[in-house]
């Protein structure tokens, strides 16, 4: 095996290691799997990703958390 | 560091300003409900920084949605050193509405009278500093677009911040004060913090406030049996709204001089354009014609339909022997846009795989290193970017129809149809965001108060294909076109977007008239103005596009065509194999295993030896869409059989190698795009779903119910395609099902052991 195919398949090793790797510790990390978008504000698409709506631990006791409840319903 | 938050009606241009001050470029939209979660970012322009946070937009702080919770909570709880609440003002009494909510909390506010410059455009003016001294805090002029005010804004917000303030309200010498203010001492003598506003809800009868404070809530309940409005009865929401509302008018609206004639004059005009694309009948055919013009341009090889005319006569627009030789078209027609642009990148990808391959055989690289390099990985990788352009094209006309508004009418017009079929208008701006991606639009289902029409919505969405399923639509349309004469590809492609849509009606249908039966909550959308789309704003939009799809693109594709083409050529005893042997390669196994599985939706058993390669590709989508047409970029040059390739593919010569190598027909390459389109979607959007679902049971059902519907329904395009009468077959099964749907819901039939159908039309 010469130079070339060692470069070309550890770079391939490397790059399937990477990738997998990158996913992994995004998704341990708690982000979106949608490459790069969970809430940052560079994001054009942070409005619409991320995780479900937060509710801070304290105020889940001041306010009750959102249960679908209508106009219609409520009436 | 200070945080700043920005409040405001939807669609008053919150995210604007907010990408104006922190030089973010998130998502703006014309049509409300954009933002459906909080986001933070940072002004640099003064000394200290400023944290500025993004909410979304709320009519009132009384929440009906769950990203209307987000915003009265982070107002209440996180305590921001100031509130910029940001009112549109071309609808300056509407917008005061909030303010009037927010002026009751304790907290510095300042109001950002937003879209001046369209005000004065029309005509109209704001005496800011009379409105200013009648609401009691800082009202500064901007435009949120062109970035003016925008300094002054935040100097004064500065100093605003600085000086603490108590929650004051307009319902001050109103019939409900006393009560106000008896709640008010109650809620201060417990210790509740902005006791003023929390006393205002409870006299509304808040259902939040009702459950926090119940001792109060009873004190209201009790005053409630004594008291009678003449107008409004015992209903305390609708006096305090109405309380208001006649303090707006009375006190704020004489600061906005309008100029009657220019205002009667854009109404009017704005009402011509309506009556023409919101009209009852005429609404969704110029809809279906408006979409089909966008693919048209976006898809079309024979563009003005000049090839089909015969109006082209010789083979001039070929360019025969020139530079770009056959990428503005043929004989058969003159390319769109979106063709010419496909033709373009795929020639500049075509002569980068020869350049690499010869480069690779004069260095003296191995068969398997130059294989790895130019079938596998430019392959794979080239065969997917070469739809970037149209992709790029066909986003930036639904852009186009966003940002002028329109999208917000067809919302209007489709409400109509989809309260038929169990969901509401509203449901059609998440549906439309699917055409970009799954993943913001499930989220934007958040929007939509009934969790019922959210979950039926969240699983339909998938339905409507997103741009990482163009390239399967594309190169699989283009190879039919090629192949069997069927048409032209934009036509193919425009069809099954069109069954996208006419699968998802169907399963909202079924789902409401069983397992989700419920009422259709009501549809109430401002319309917002049309608008001339900004270029800037297009530009980023389209900008993103190309970040995002080349980043996936060199992350996660380039690394599944590396894996794809390794366990292509190897065999399961670690044998390195040539093209000619992968039938005895890992992949190859494991397609083979599957197989059978798929001969009911006819890219199964009955393609015969390469016949695997369909059924690996579905299985790669899973991870991410565009793998589908990568896994035949890496594994059609590979094959040898009936086509000779010795270079790497674009995407739809890859499509045609397929075809040509397992003779396939045009039923089943049509159910196989309906069964990629229609399938589990890719991991992100199935994370997104799991987040976004109540719990655990609904998901799992979500998942079994796109495996299902993705199988039925490529079925019937399959059997249908290859054995018409079999339409019989499932008509009569449709009609069995619907009539027993049918009696089961007017109490005729009794499940029995399914039961769990009923139980409060909830539970799966």
């Amino acid at each position: 095996m010469g130079a070339l195919e060692i470069v070309i398949a550890v770079s391939a090793a490397l790059i399937v290691v990477g990738v997998t790797v990158a996913a992994i510790v995004r998704k341990a990390k708690g982000k979106g799997g949608c490459s790069g978008c969970c809430g940052c504000a560079g994001c054009p698409h942070s409005s619409g990703c991320g995780g479900k709506p937060s509710v801070k631990k304290g105020s889940e006791e001041k306010h009750k958390p959102y249960e679908g409840l209508t106009r219609s319903q409520e009436k | 560091m200070k945080r700043f938050a920005l409040a405001g009606n939807p669609n008053s241009g919150k995210t604007t300003l907010f990408n104006s001050l922190t030089g973010s470029t998130a998502h703006v939209g014309n049509w409300p409900g954009v933002t459906v979660d909080k986001r933070e970012g940072v002004y640099k322009k003064l000394k200290e920084q400023i944290a500025i946070v993004d909410l979304p937009g709320i009519y009132s702080l009384s929440p009906y949605t769950p990203e209307e919770v987000i915003s009265r909570n982070y107002i209440l709880d996180e305590k921001p050193d100031c509130v910029i609440n940001i009112v549109d003002a071309t609808n300056l009494e509407r917008n005061l509405y909030l303010t009037t909510q927010l002026l009751e909390i304790d907290v510095p506010v300042i109001v950002a009278l937003n879209m001046i410059d369209e005000v004065k455009k029309a005509g109209d003016s704001i005496d800011a500093e009379k409105l200013e001294k009648k609401i009691g805090v800082p009202v500064v002029e901007v435009s949120a677009l062109k970035g003016e005010g925008i300094d002054i804004l935040m100097k004064r917000a500065c100093e605003c911040c600085l000086k603490p303030r108590k929650g004051t309200t307009v319902l001050e010498g109103g019939a409900l004060m006393h009560l106000v203010r008896d709640c008010k001492i109650a809620l201060e003598g417990a210790g509740v913090g902005n006791a003023l506003f929390h006393a205002v809800k409870l006299v509304e009868l808040d259902e939040l406030e009702v459950a926090q404070h119940p001792q109060a809530a009873e004190t209201v309940q009790k005053f409630k049996e004594t008291f009678d409005d003449e107008t409004f009865g015992s209903d305390f929401e609708a006096i305090v709204a109405d309380s208001r509302y006649k303090y707006i008018s009375q006190n704020y609206s004489n600061a906005l001089v309008r100029n009657s004639k220019t205002g009667k004059e854009k109404l009017s005009r704005s009402d011509k354009a309506d009556r023409i694309l919101t009209h009852r009948i005429w609404g969704i055919p110029i809809f279906l014609v408006i979409l089909f013009a966008v693919f048209h341009l976006t898809f079309s090889e024979d563009f003005l339909y000049l090839g089909a005319m015969g109006a082209l006569g010789k083979d001039w627009v070929s360019l025969e022997g020139l530079w770009g030789e056959g990428m503005f078209g043929s004989s058969d027609g003159i390319a769109s846009p979106g063709v010419i642009l496909f033709n373009l990148l795929d020639s500049i990808t075509s002569s980068v795989s020869d350049a690499v391959s010869s480069a690779m055989t004069n260095a003296g690289a191995a068969q398997w290193a130059s294989g790895l390099v130019v079938d596998g990985v430019l392959g794979g990788l080239f065969s997917v970017l070469s739809f970037l352009p149209q992709i790029l094209v066909l986003f930036m006309f639904f852009s186009l129809l966003e940002d002028s508004g329109y999208m917000a009418r067809v919302a209007f017009i489709l409400d109509r149809i989809f309260r038929k079929f169990g969901l509401s208008g509203r449901a059609f701006m998440p549906m439309i965001m699917g055409f970009g991606c799954s993943v913001p639009a499930m989220t934007n289902t958040r929007t939509l108060a009934d969790e019922n029409e959210r979950i039926a919505t969240i699983r339909v969405i998938p339905f409507f294909s997103c741009g990482a399923k163009l390239p399967i639509l594309t190169a699989i349309a283009g190879g039919i076109a090629q192949i069997a004469g069927a048409g032209n590809a934009d036509v193919i492609t425009y069809g099954m977007y069109v069954l996208g849509i006419a699968v998802a009606i169907c399963a909202v249908l079924l789902m409401r008239s069983t397992t989700m039966r419920g009422e259709v909550p009501p549809f109430i959308m401002e319309l917002p103005a049309y608008r001339m789309p900004q270029a800037h704003s297009l530009a980023m939009l389209l900008w993103d596009k190309v970040k995002h799809f080349i980043k996936k693109a060199f992350t996660i594709i380039l690394a599944s065509t590396i894996v794809i083409w390794f366990v292509s050529h190897f065999s399961f005893d670690w044998k390195f194999l040539t093209d000619d042997k992968i039938n005895d390669s890992i992949l190859a196994g494991a397609g083979m295993l599957l197989q059978p599985l798929f001969t009911p939706v006819g890219f199964g058993s009955q393609l015969g030896e390469w016949g695997w390669v369909f059924v690996v590709a579905a299985i790669t989508g899973l991870i991410a869409k565009e793998n589908v047409i990568a896994t035949f970029g890496t594994l059609a040059a590979c094959i040898t059989s009936s086509f000779v390739a010795d270079e790497a593919l674009g995407g739809v010569d890859s499509v045609v190698q397929m075809i040509n190598a397992t003779g396939i027909g045009v039923p089943a390459l049509i159910a196989f795009i309906a069964f990629n389109m229609l399938t589990i979607p890719c991991f992100a959007a199935v994370a997104t779903a799991k987040a976004e679902m109540p719990n655990k049971k609904k998901f799992n059902f979500t998942l079994l119910f796109w495996i299902a519907t993705s199988y039925i329904v490529s079925a019937m395009i399959y059997l249908i395609g290859e054995w018409w009468w079999t339409l019989f077959i499932w008509l009569a099964v449709f009609a069995a099902v619907i009539t027993l749907i049918v009696f089961h819901n007017k109490g005729k039939l009794n499940f029995g052991r399914m039961a769990w159908l009923k139980k409060d039309g909830r539970s799966e």
